[in-house]
């Protein structure tokens, strides 16, 4: 389980995130939603302790991820937006690499890996240097590094972006399984159909600040919007393009009602 | 379960002699000095010593006058070829280098027993003229003893009576200028060495790797920042020290395959002891030198600016080489205080084979460790990474 509570972090004169609050429940999927440059992906490097919070804090498992980031971080398995692989090194040494990191090692990580290679459906890729790999064949390997200790929290940053149609299916049946075995998933996504479909609930960010907390459904009945796309324009106020980026997260949050009924950060 | 560090090691070593760029980079650097230096020596020194001993002909105003000096000049491949006319203007106007004037006294001064007059004529601001007219007037200065040896022996004096002092003139020009290229040389290329072969490996394990994104994963695993700098570090190192053992050999192997030509006064050897002694005395700078640029590459915001800062510290091992071809100075204890330099030093004072000097080697271990420490220090800190972990 993750609870981040009220954090804010500032870049020079640039209000990343303002507060941002939810909780993120094991067994569920938490979509985190919101146009470009609205503070997710540095809302999970706050989870995942690479970054620290300026105020607030970022809790995983009941580990504080300021105080102790290590321990935090045995508890969180990171699908970054940039793959960032190392292409030299094969599948399988990709993956020892951060299995290593995690304090693994010997045969059961090996046994680990041919699980995890089994279940993606990349054995055909195993052994093979990732140089020249297909994206989705990238997000396989990254999807497996992230995986390999076995965390019981797994954050997914964009994790479709630019994946064909099959690697996407592949993609959505690893989240629900990763549900079904009760790990807290946080994906932060601008899809919405990926969103409608995969997750539990969906906090909208924007600016910086949490816009709304609900169910897909609550999200729906509070702007009273019968699609979710529509909810989310009602919610980032409309005029807000899709990557609108810097300068929008640097404005006050203005415009975006906030989702009358739809629960606001704190349960 | 292994050291973060080591793992972050090993990964870093398979990653880079997978990196056929790196590799290959490293292995010129550590070739360019044996490959290159030792033979331009040997062709230069070659075509210099031809210089010296090729016949030349010299044009004489007079040469009938004076057939036993003609004879002693040819004797040691000074030609004569018959000159008329106006020697200074011959001269002046660049037809001739040397010519030189035999007055038609000369063998009448020389029964007597007087100082027959030979002159040359010359213009030394001509570069061929000088080496010539040294060459003419060395001969007919040694022509001259030996007629003022016979002179006295013809009286019944010891010849070594007239001369207080034995004043012999080896002309080392020759392999003294080698000698110097070889000295200054060597130690630049043994630390070029140093320098070089880390370097690529410094910017691609840094700025290389938060180009490809693969950084903010990483910290996303409980490694945490020193771990990952002493492990990249000690990949530098591996290379960097490796580079400069091959370089070494490599000079080792050259020199005693195809010696590069005598130094005066003393051979030039590297041998496997002398091999052994300039890695133990270079081997301590390869810290200081993969911690600067561990610092200097992490610092930096691209690949392309890693590079160009890591190129500026090219120019240190450059700077000792440099000034000890102008100005030798000799290895102090102070000298020995300041990494890089000392190692030059330590480096030429092997290849002269002098006798080890325990304290300059403990003074230069203790320094350039030291400064090795205190960089591995700073470039390991999270400070130094800050770019590296939070930008992309």
């Amino acid at each position: 389980m993750i609870r981040v509570e009220a954090i804010h972090k500032r870049f020079g004169d640039v209000v990343a995130i303002d507060a941002i609050s939810f909780t993120a429940r094991d067994g569920e999927v938490t979509a985190l939603l919101g146009p470009n440059g609205a503070g997710k992906t540095t809302t999970l490097r706050i989870l995942t302790g690479v970054m620290l919070p300026d105020r607030g804090a970022a809790v995983v498992d009941g580990v504080d991820t300021a105080t102790s980031p290590e321990a935090a971080r045995r508890r969180v398995g990171l699908l970054s937006d940039q793959r960032g692989l190392y292409t030299r090194l094969t599948t399988r040494e990709n993956v020892r690499y951060f299995g290593r990191m995690h304090g693994l090692g010997g045969a059961p990580l090996e046994a680990r890996m041919d699980e995890l290679f089994a279940v993606l459906d990349m054995r055909a890729i195993a052994d093979r240097r990732v140089e020249g790999f297909s994206l989705g064949e990238r997000l396989k390997v990254a999807l497996a590094r992230a995986l390999v200790h076995d965390p019981s929290n797994v954050l997914l940053d964009e994790p479709t972006a630019g994946l064909d149609v099959m690697t996407t299916r592949a993609l959505r049946l690893m989240v629900r399984r990763l549900r079904g075995e009760g790990r807290c998933v946080i994906l932060s996504s601008h899809v919405m159909q990926e969103v409608e479909e995969l997750c539990d609930r969906i906090v909208v960010v924007v600016a910086g600040r949490v816009a709304a907390d609900a169910t897909p459904e609550g999200l729906r009945a509070a702007t009273g919007e019968a699609s979710l796309e529509e909810a989310f324009v009602r919610l980032v106020g409309g005029d807000a393009p899709e990557d609108g980026a810097r300068r929008g997260e640097a404005r006050p949050f203005a415009g975006a009602p906030r989702a009358g009924g739809a629960e606001g950060g704190e349960p | 379960m292994t050291h973060p560090a080591l793992v972050v090691l090993h990964k870093e070593i398979v990653d880079a002699l997978r990196d056929r760029r790196a590799f290959a980079l490293a292995m010129v650097y550590a070739l360019l000095g044996p490959l290159f230096l030792i033979p331009i020596l040997r062709v230069t020194a070659d075509s210099l010593n031809r210089r010296e001993n090729a016949p030349v002909v010299v044009a004489m105003d007079g040469a009938a006058h004076a057939p036993s000096l003609v004879g002693y000049l040819r004797e040691h491949a000074i030609e004569v070829k018959p000159f008329s006319g106006d020697p200074f203007a011959e001269v002046k106007s660049g037809r001739e280098d040397v010519v030189v004037v035999v007055t038609p006294e000369y063998a009448a001064e020389l029964r007597e027993g007087h100082a027959a007059v030979v002159r040359v004529v010359t213009d030394t601001s001509r570069g061929t003229a000088g080496p010539m007219v040294r060459r003419v007037a060395r001969q007919v200065e040694l022509y001259g003893r030996v007629i003022g040896q016979m002179r006295l022996l013809a009286r019944g004096i010891d010849p070594q009576a007239a001369s207080g002092l034995a004043l012999e003139i080896d002309d080392v020009a020759t392999p003294s200028s080698s000698g110097a290229i070889l000295l200054s040389g060597l130690p630049m290329f043994l630390l070029l060495a140093v320098f070089a072969g880390g370097a690529h490996v410094a910017i691609d394990v840094t700025a290389g790797e938060r180009e490809r994104g693969s950084m903010e994963p990483l910290f996303a695993t409980p490694l945490t920042v020193r771990q990952l700098a002493l492990g990249k570090l000690g990949a530098v190192i591996v290379f960097s020290a490796a580079t400069l053992l091959v370089s070494d050999v490599a000079f080792s192997l050259v020199i005693s395959l195809a010696p590069p030509p005598q130094i005066a006064g003393m051979r030039l050897e590297l041998g496997p002891m002398v091999a052994l002694r300039i890695f133990a005395g270079t081997a301590p700078l390869v810290l200081p030198v993969a911690a600067l640029q561990i610092l200097v590459a992490s610092r930096s915001k691209t690949v392309k600016e890693a590079q160009t800062a890591t190129m500026l510290l090219l120019m240190i091992p450059m700077l000792p080489g440099v000034a000890l071809a102008l100005s030798p100075f000799a290895a102090t204890n102070l000298t020995m205080l300041v990494p890089s330099l000392a190692q030059a030093q330590l480096i030429t004072s092997s290849l002269r084979g002098a006798p080890l000097e325990g304290a300059h080697l403990a003074i230069a271990v203790a320094s350039t460790t030291a400064l090795g420490a205190l960089l591995t220090l700073v470039a390991t800190s999270r400070r130094a990474w800050d770019k590296v972990v939070a930008a992309r």
